[in-house]
């Protein structure tokens, strides 16, 4: 019990940061009337340098960097493979986002970055990726790295000790990141497959 | 010696009677991704007697444990809470489902895949339980429609 407050202090400043930045940056008064599920960034925002790693199709680890989210639409999700309910609820989500999308120009690659450093080496988190959709993109790496891209994105996400394992407490937002690598929208819970495709698509073809 | 058949008979009859007065609704339990040893379970459980009932615990032979989780998501962030043990009030039902109450199934002993089935064993206070078997599916529901077989 003692260590849950710091760790509930700690998500509740990180929680209360990331709305202040919200509240910010986000168009105001609402979301442009085209979005139903999304929420637009005001300017798309510049992710921070990072450096974690992917794997290729031969399974050998591959730098997972700024430039791997550029040159194309991504949606990104963070979250972990020990993880029997949200992450495998958002994954299939996302397969049906995909799914959806289909035939669209520039549609979406799917990114699941894994922030658990510990359990998670770019092969697990891919393989675990792939097993929703092949085309989906595994990302893990050291957590120092996690952090700066987790924060770029508005992400939070810690640690709860739990018996003598421990589990993941994060954000389980839906990130759409534009061809130039920015932050473009933000999908918050409770996260619908039609509509977030529907909004994807308006913002695509746009 | 005499009356101890009977007495036996009245007591298997009661813990009959309790037995069919809980029933336990579309339950499946979902395909764990390679590499992952928990996975998780969901279901309908509803309480269809007088009186109130708690579920304390679910066990499986084929699980090394099984606990039961709720999903709370707010704006911010998603945590995972473990509940103990789980009230379930006469005449109500509780549901377990993606994105709410879930079971854990940890480390199962043999690998479980999509077209399986579990036995798993619901226990409850004071002193019932339920045994049934479970199929072990992919995908985000239990609607064999909508469940693809990604190959």
């Amino acid at each position: 019990m003692k260590s849950k407050t710091p760790i509930l202090i700690a998500i509740v400043a990180v929680a209360a940061l990331a709305g202040g930045f919200l509240a910010a940056n986000l168009r105001a008064p609402g979301k442009p009337a085209e979005l139903t599920a999304g929420t637009q960034l005001k300017t798309p925002r510049p992710l921070p340098d990072f450096r974690l790693a992917s794997v290729d199709e031969n399974g050998a680890e591959i730098p997972f960097t700024p430039e791997s989210l550029q040159g194309g639409w991504h949606l990104v999700f963070f979250g972990f493979t020990h993880c029997p309910d949200v992450c495998p609820n958002t994954l299939f989500m996302l397969d049906k986002v995909n799914e959806n999308l289909a035939g669209l120009d520039n549609r979406p690659e799917v990114v699941f970055v894994s922030v658990d450093a510990q359990r998670d080496t770019p092969a697990i988190a891919s393989d675990y990726a792939k097993y929703f959709d092949k085309s989906f993109i595994g990302v893990a790496g050291d957590d120092v790295n996690l952090r700066r891209l987790a924060q770029g994105m508005s992400v939070a996400y810690d640690f709860k000790p739990e018996g003598d394992s421990y589990t993941v407490i994060h954000s389980s937002t839906v990130l759409l990141i534009d061809p130039q690598g920015r932050l473009h929208t933000i999908f918050t819970p409770p996260l619908h497959a039609n509509a977030i495709a529907a909004d994807v698509r308006s913002i695509i073809e746009e | 010696m005499r009356y101890l058949l009977p007495v036996l008979m009245l007591v298997s009859f009661s813990l009959q009677a309790a037995e069919s007065s809980l029933s336990i609704e579309d339950a499946w339990v979902r395909e764990a991704p390679p590499g992952v040893t928990v996975l998780g379970g969901y279901l309908r459980l509803c309480n269809h007697s007088a009186a109130d009932v708690t579920l304390t615990g679910v066990e499986s032979e084929s699980f090394g444990r099984i606990e039961m989780h709720e999903t709370i998501e707010t704006d911010s962030a998603t945590r995972m809470e473990r509940i103990k043990s789980l009230a379930v009030p006469a005449g109500k039902c509780v549901e377990f489902v993606p994105g709410g109450k879930h079971l854990m199934l940890f480390d199962p002993i043999n690998p479980v895949r999509d077209g399986d089935f579990v036995t798993l064993r619901f226990v409850f206070a004071p002193s019932d339980s339920l045994e049934t078997r479970v199929p072990v599916r992919r995908g985000n529901n239990n609607d064999k429609e909508h469940h693809h077989h990604g190959h």
